[in-house]
């Protein structure tokens, strides 16, 4: 598609005016011309031109004042008598009323802003030209307090069934008192027989959390490959210009020293760059993480969403409060550590052209880039290859709800704003959406495109993030239980049997996993005498099959995992899985402990404590100072 | 008719011809060895006395397990030993298995597909392994698996086809000794078969993963063993006749040409080649490791699983002109050979089962069946059941017997003298050794008697005694 006129008038004033080369413009045209994007846009995905001197050419070239819209200068109260979406969409905000109307700001000034303009504020008002930034800022100061409640309430208020804001609902705690009142009872009256009964019970529980992950790995195992050149043919003939507006969230906090190998991953994104709406998600607080973004100076399609303080203070709530100044048409979460493959994003546009219309959300797959660092990390790996490659897909093609992995989880922008998106009092707001999702009627895919991430290298570090993952799991399995029936209505039986044994039993197994070891270390001590009357032959057969050909299962299932990526050498670290389930219990406990006592609390992930990391940081640094 | 319809009929047809044969070989008086034991250890576990506690462990535990549900379930309502229902049951699997194998995914015609499963199913090797037990059939349907999953593993690198080359190589593992040789025999074809790419990172990851599955299952075989004081090691060879080297060259002869013919045809095509050949290699490997460690005593049981690398060499060879009508025609070469060596195969088991699929009787079973009779109207007979499965099965009434874990048998052992009305010992050796426990404890039996006890019946194999306080019938 050509140029439209202004962009071509804006291109000659710019060049006229020695703002641009002539290379730079036939340069930036061509790209406007490939992306199918004004000038404006694609000037905005290079840095060569200054926000301020080009903001000037539009405002000369309209024929309009500029302004710089600052706290002083703007009416808040005005703006908020607005609808915050379709002003942050049109990217204008008013700013001041005068006799004969309203001054309007607005940062991308052409014919569907003017007819936006005329409808909304009326004819009479009289346009300025302020930056990108400027709007985007003074909307978030505007609505700064009520987004800021939203983000944290919306859910809660909406669809307070939904939320996690209630740990356990009065018939849950009914429930679980009357199981512990009839076990107790049952031990008073026939401990013998109340014993073998739990045994048997556990022993299911084990056989069927073994063979539902073994189907999981046969079935997933081979469920992707057709679909998976399907996508990759789709998504190598998508043109640029048919792209659809793409936002990507990057919350962070604290780790201003990851920010340039960020910024180096989104450019590499094979994915026209003045169609990314990137939100870089910050705390007020957050002074340095601020600071080191100011300071990189980056491309104006990166922007700071400042989130305001407010409890609980998770990953979830700054989501949801950038949501609200959002653009794109699909929305993407990556973590600031993450390197998505670059076809990412065209992979996903291509899945969701070929998947059926309630597909809401594509969920790729995880992986570590520092995976044999040590030990931990080689078991981190080994464990996202199996959940990840593996079991991911099996989930989806059984039609099991899947619990949505940390990031690189995109979504239908509609879809997500409909449903109240995250809930930022689960802390693992991804898996709970994921199962919300499948509850509202939506599909969940799974594609083979991968984000590489930092793998924890501490154990310390390693139990804290796995705390929070399994506190959240366990809120995820309370909030979605509290109507078992409707679960039952909206998933099906095999959508409840996989949420019960892959979101329940990923936590139950933890739990119990000390209990199971104390018997078997009892038995092989003390001799078959000592647990005998509570092991009738059928459950000595089973629990016998349970410890030999389950735990084999499981270690053959995380040896099997990283083939697929032909990381062969991992497969002998396998057997030592054994210790990362250690690991497991202990953070499992934890998470109980916090469920109990600090429900909300975000256990905070320290990233950049790996040597891989460290050196593209100096590496990211070095490079970003050169380009200054 | 639906095509489930048409594969649940085509399993029943087969399955009944394959207790056909087997029906009528039994006729004739033929039941394998490896049959008769099963059964005996699955009659006397299932429907024998709660406390009879077996000394031999439970191996293979595949084939164990499978005739003891079957056995508990709806033993009770058949005369046929129940390892040959499952035997049959596994040969009609293996049959639709093959045939939907190559009509799915190797294209054959209609036609085609009938034809060469057929001469797969009627192959004499897979024939005398079907009479031979559930342990054999288990194997072959591992090697199967196994040759399955290294083709694909191959082409695709999934974890499901890894899975099923190490689920393949598990299922011979734990179905039959021999299993444990085909393991064995794999190991450097392994590496022949592979991805390159999954040998660049580590091959020593890949073959443990490969082997993982064998590793824990001979572990766990190992442990239940300990745990339950049962001897394994002693089931894991046969102690056969010594087979000579011509008689096995002669036995391969049969074999390997077709075979290699079949597999020769995808040469151009090394993704298929080199598994293919790797799967070949694994069985011909164990049949000649097997030459030296005498855990198979019958080569043509030993060979038996080359039907299952013949089935998969015929699914992957390219759909090129007369493709069917060779393969069919080397099938059929193969049983014509198969047949003409059958009759002076080295094993004496398979020369009695080619006597009694011809239609002759065996004799040496009646021995069994005379003593079997003679105790017919009699009860409290002791005996080592492990030792005698035959007469267990020529008597199927397990409660007329006074077992290992009963205390009138325990009191015996301990250095009682015994009060059981009948005492029951097979004079058959093992190896030169003896093996019947009530021989050991009383040696006197096996030449002249025990005080208390006068002979009651003898033949060549067996010697019964009578409480002397008992009145002759």
């Amino acid at each position: 598609m050509p140029l439209d006129r202004d962009s071509e008038a804006i291109g000659a004033l710019l060049l006229d005016r020695g703002v641009l080369s002539p290379d730079q413009l036939t340069a930036a045209e061509a790209l406007a011309v490939d992306w199918n994007v004004p000038l404006v846009k694609a000037l905005q995905a290079r840095r060569w031109v200054r926000s301020d001197v080009l903001y000037r050419q539009i405002a000369f070239h309209h024929g309009v004042r500029q302004v710089s819209l600052t706290p002083d200068s703007v009416d808040d109260a005005l703006i908020r008598g607005f609808d915050p979406r379709a002003m942050n969409d049109m990217l204008t905000v008013p700013v001041a009323r005068t006799e004969g109307g309203m001054v309007v700001a607005t940062a991308r000034p052409g014919p569907s802003t003017l007819l936006f303009i005329r409808d909304t504020f009326g004819p009479s008002a009289e346009i300025v030209v302020a930056s990108h930034f400027d709007i985007s800022l003074t909307l978030q100061r505007a609505f700064r307090e009520t987004h800021s409640h939203d983000a944290v309430f919306a859910l809660a208020e909406l669809d307070p069934v939904m939320s996690a804001k209630s740990v356990v609902t009065p018939p849950q705690i009914l429930t679980i008192y009357v199981l512990i009142s009839l076990f107790l009872l049952g031990l008073a009256l026939a401990p013998v027989g109340t014993l073998i009964a739990l045994n048997a019970v556990l022993t299911l529980f084990y056989t069927g959390n073994f063979l539902f992950k073994a189907t999981l790995v046969w079935v997933g195992g081979a469920a992707q490959e057709k679909s998976s050149r399907a996508i990759a043919a789709e998504a190598a003939l998508l043109r640029d210009a048919d792209l659809p507006v793409y936002t990507v969230l990057v919350p962070m906090f604290r780790e201003p020293e990851v920010l340039p190998i960020l910024a180096q991953a989104l450019r590499n994104l094979d994915y026209p760059l003045a169609k990314l709406d990137i939100k870089i998600v910050l705390e007020e607080g957050d002074h340095d993480t601020i600071e080191a973004a100011r300071a990189l100076d980056l491309e104006a399609v990166f922007e700071i969403v400042l989130v305001p303080p407010s409890h609980p203070q998770t990953k979830p709530k700054a989501c949801n409060y950038a949501l609200r100044y959002a653009q794109g048409d699909f929305l993407v979460i990556f973590d600031a550590e993450d390197k998505p493959e670059p076809d990412q994003l065209k992979k996903v546009v291509a899945a969701f052209n070929q998947s059926s219309p309630d597909t809401a959300c594509i969920q790729c797959r995880l992986n570590y880039y520092n995976s044999r660092e040590n030990w931990l990390t080689r078991m981190f790996t080994l464990d996202y290859s199996l959940w990840f490659d593996l079991m991911l897909p099996g989930l989806e093609r059984l039609k099991v709800p899947i619990p949505l992995g940390g990031t690189s989880n995109h979504f239908r922008m509609d879809v997500l704003r409909e449903l109240n998106a995250w809930d930022p009092f689960n802390v693992t707001e991804d898996a709970d959406l994921g199962i919300r999702l499948t509850q509202k009627g939506y599909r969940v895919g799974v594609i083979d495109s991968t984000t590489f991430e930092e793998a924890n290298v501490s154990i310390p570090n390693w139990i804290r993030q796995r705390s929070r993952w399994i506190k959240g799991y366990m809120q995820t399995f309370l909030v979605h239980s509290r109507r078992p029936i409707h679960l039952w209505q909206s998933i099906g039986a095999a959508g409840v049997f996989g949420f019960v044994f892959f979101i329940g039993g990923t936590v139950l197994s933890g739990l119990l996993n000390p209990l199971v070891w104390s018997i078997f270390i009892a038995w092989m001590v003390m001799g078959t005498d000592a647990v005998t009357q509570y092991f009738p032959a059928p459950i000595l057969y089973m629990s016998m099959l349970n410890l030999l050909a389950g735990n084999g299962l499981l270690i053959y299932l995380t040896m099997v995992a990283p083939f697929r990526r032909r990381w062969t050498d991992l497969a002998l670290w396998g057997p030592t899985v054994l210790g990362y389930w250690v690991l497991m219990t202990v953070a499992a406990y934890k998470a109980l402990s916090q469920l109990v006592f600090n429900p909300f609390y975000w256990e905070k992930t320290q990233h950049g404590l790996s040597k891989h990391t460290a050196a593209e940081v100096a590496e990211a640094s070095t490079v970003a100072e050169a380009a200054q | 008719m639906t095509r489930g319809f048409t594969l649940w009929f085509a399993l029943v047809a087969m399955f009944l011809a394959y207790l056909v044969m087997l029906g009528w070989v039994e006729t004739n008086g033929f039941v394998s060895a490896d049959v008769t034991e099963l059964w005996a250890k699955v009659l006397v576990l299932s429907d024998g006395p709660s406390a009879f506690r077996a000394t031999d462990a439970i191996y293979p535990p595949l084939p164990f397990m499978m005739a003891l549900a079957v056995q508990s379930g709806a033993g009770g309502l058949s005369t046929v030993p129940v390892p040959l229902l499952i035997s049959a049951a596994l040969a009609a699997l293996m049959m639709v298995m093959w045939f939907n194998n190559l009509r799915e995914n190797g294209q054959f015609t209609l036609w085609g597909a009938l034809a060469t499963t057929a001469l797969l199913g009627l192959n004499p090797f897979f024939l005398r392994a079907v009479t031979d037990g559930p342990a054999t059939v288990l194997a072959v349907i591992g090697t199967w698996v196994f040759a399955r999953g290294i083709v694909n593993l191959r082409l695709t690198g999934n974890a499901p086809d890894m899975m099923k080359v190490a689920v393949g190589l598990l299922v011979a593992a734990l179905s039959n000794s021999y299993g444990l040789l085909l393991c064995l025999g794999a190991m450097p074809f392994m590496i022949v078969a592979a991805r390159p790419s999954l040998l660049v990172s580590s091959p020593v990851g890949y073959l443990m993963a490969m082997y993982f599955p064998v590793l824990v299952g001979c572990i766990s075989v190992l442990f239940v063993s300990a745990v339950f004081d049962s001897r394994l090691l002693p089931l894991l060879s046969e102690g056969g006749a010594e087979v000579t080297s011509n008689e096995t060259l002669t036995m391969a002869l049969a074999v390997v040409p077709v075979v290699l013919v079949m597999i020769f045809r995808t040469v151009m095509a090394p993704r298929y080649f080199m598994p293919l050949i790797a799967a070949f290699g694994t069985v011909l490997s164990a049949f000649v490791l097997n030459v030296f460690l005498y855990v198979e005593s019958d080569p043509v049981i030993a060979m038996a699983p080359m039907v299952a690398v013949a089935a998969v060499a015929a699914r992957f060879w390219p759909p090129l002109h007369l493709r069917e009508p060779i393969c069919v025609v080397l099938l059929a070469l193969w049983c014509i050979l198969a047949l003409g060596i059958m009759g002076r195969a080295p094993g004496a088991e398979t020369r009695a089962w080619t006597r009694a699929l011809a239609g002759f009787s065996v004799e040496t079973v009646d021995l069994t069946q005379d003593v079997a009779a003679f105790l017919s109207d009699k009860s409290g007979i002791m005996i080592d059941v492990e030792q005698n499965p035959d007469l267990v099965t020529d008597l199927r009434h397990i409660d007329r017997l006074i077992l290992a874990g009963e205390p009138g048998y325990e009191r015996v052992m301990q250095g009682a003298l015994p009060e059981a009305d009948y005492l029951v010992v097979g004079l058959r050796t093992q190896g030169g050794q003896e093996a019947d426990q009530l021989l050991l404890r009383f040696p006197d039996l096996r030449n002249s008697g025990v005080p208390g006890y006068r002979e009651a019946y003898q033949n060549a194999e067996w010697r019964i005694f009578e409480r002397a306080d008992l009145g002759t019938d």
